[in-house]
């Protein structure tokens, strides 16, 4: 081993640098069909973006589209278009993480 | 570091540290369907087992649901139903209610992700890492979630360039993005976005067509919207 750390886990020894994580930078709470929020400790060059809705029932709603702007660091979200506003799920997670 | 614990990967990517919680494994079980979407019988359609989230497969808003497919296998999500289509269900249209999940499979495996904080402290062996509010986020016991490959697949604007088909070799877990959807291509069949496993760690996406469940001949609104459909791979013990 190179470096860092060897870990015992339920997989056997493991190289701390292979081990690959996914940290959840923030989880958020979105309500309504658009919006926006600051999320400034995420940075999508290095993280993904995963909405999922709050109701489980809820399987005939869609979710809303969304964008990152990584320099402002604001999340926006809206519906896919306003003929499908209606049908659009309002009430929803979001969770940020770090992947790489 | 002032004090405290950062672990790096050799590309200086922060692994494990003591503020942010990993993912990690929560439950796993096998969801049966809760009903069948027949073939009606037209060339080239299927069928598809539907799936309503119930017991462990119910997530809390810190939680990632994922599927685990067996080999051969697909699985969609949120095929979507407009209520509104040919008139509404009242006279017998707009019943492509495919409910959250479908797959060609009766049961489909799954897997529950779950951010570390908000799980109990361990309490067996080995090395664990925590936050400043004493929450556990990270852990030697658990098993940790790890995305293989993200992205997005893109939708198109005509029925012969909906969404690609592509292979993903990463994971043998699939998220997928519970706004990926269908539009009417015709007055009875909807399509939609699946992921099917081809292979231990392989994954494509394709388009999925289901005939109309029941009922109704409307004149049919066609509908097509571009979506992107975005997907992420993980890796689990099998």
């Amino acid at each position: 081993m190179p470096y860092g750390l060897q870990v015992t886990t339920t997989e056997g020894l493991v190289i701390t640098d292979s081990l690959l994580t996914s940290q959840v930078i923030a989880i958020e709470n979105i309500s309504g069909v658009s919006g926006s929020i600051t999320v400034t400790e995420f940075d999508s060059n290095i993280g993904f973006v995963f909405m999922k809705k709050n109701n489980p029932s809820g399987g005939w709603s869609i979710l809303p589209r969304f964008t990152f702007n990584n320099v402002s660091k604001v999340f926006d979200w809206f519906p896919e278009s306003a003929a499908r506003a209606s049908l659009t799920s309002s009430d929803n997670t979001v969770i940020f993480m770090r992947v790489l | 570091v002032p004090h405290g614990l950062i672990v790096r990967n050799q590309s200086q990517n922060v692994l494990i540290d003591d503020v942010l919680p990993v993912l990690v494994e929560a439950r796993r079980g096998v969801m049966s369907s809760d009903g069948l979407v027949a073939n009606f019988g037209g060339s080239g359609y299927v069928g598809a087992y539907t799936y309503q989230p119930s017991g462990g497969a119910i997530v809390g808003p810190d939680e990632i649901l994922g599927f685990v497919p067996n080999i051969g296998d697909w699985v969609t999500w949120n095929a979507f139903s407009d209520p509104n289509f040919g008139g509404g269900p009242s006279n017998g249209e707009g019943i492509f209610v495919l409910r959250r999940y479908c797959s060609n499979a009766p049961s489909l495996p799954y897997v529950v992700f779950k951010t570390r904080s908000f799980m109990p402290a361990p309490t067996g062996y080995g090395m664990a890492a925590f936050n400043a509010s004493g929450q556990c986020v990270w852990d030697a016991e658990s098993l940790i979630f790890s995305v293989k490959e993200f992205g997005v697949i893109t939708g198109a604007d005509s029925s012969s360039k909906f969404f690609a088909s592509q292979p993903v070799t990463a994971g043998n877990c699939i998220f997928g993005d519970e706004g990926s959807f269908s539009w009417w291509q015709t007055q009875s069949e909807a399509n939609f976005m699946s992921a099917r496993r081809t292979h231990q760690d392989t994954y494509i996406f394709e388009r999925r067509a289901v005939t109309r469940e029941s009922g109704g001949s409307g004149s049919g609104n066609f509908q097509n919207f571009p979506r992107d459909f975005r997907y992420m791979i993980g890796k689990v013990q099998e």
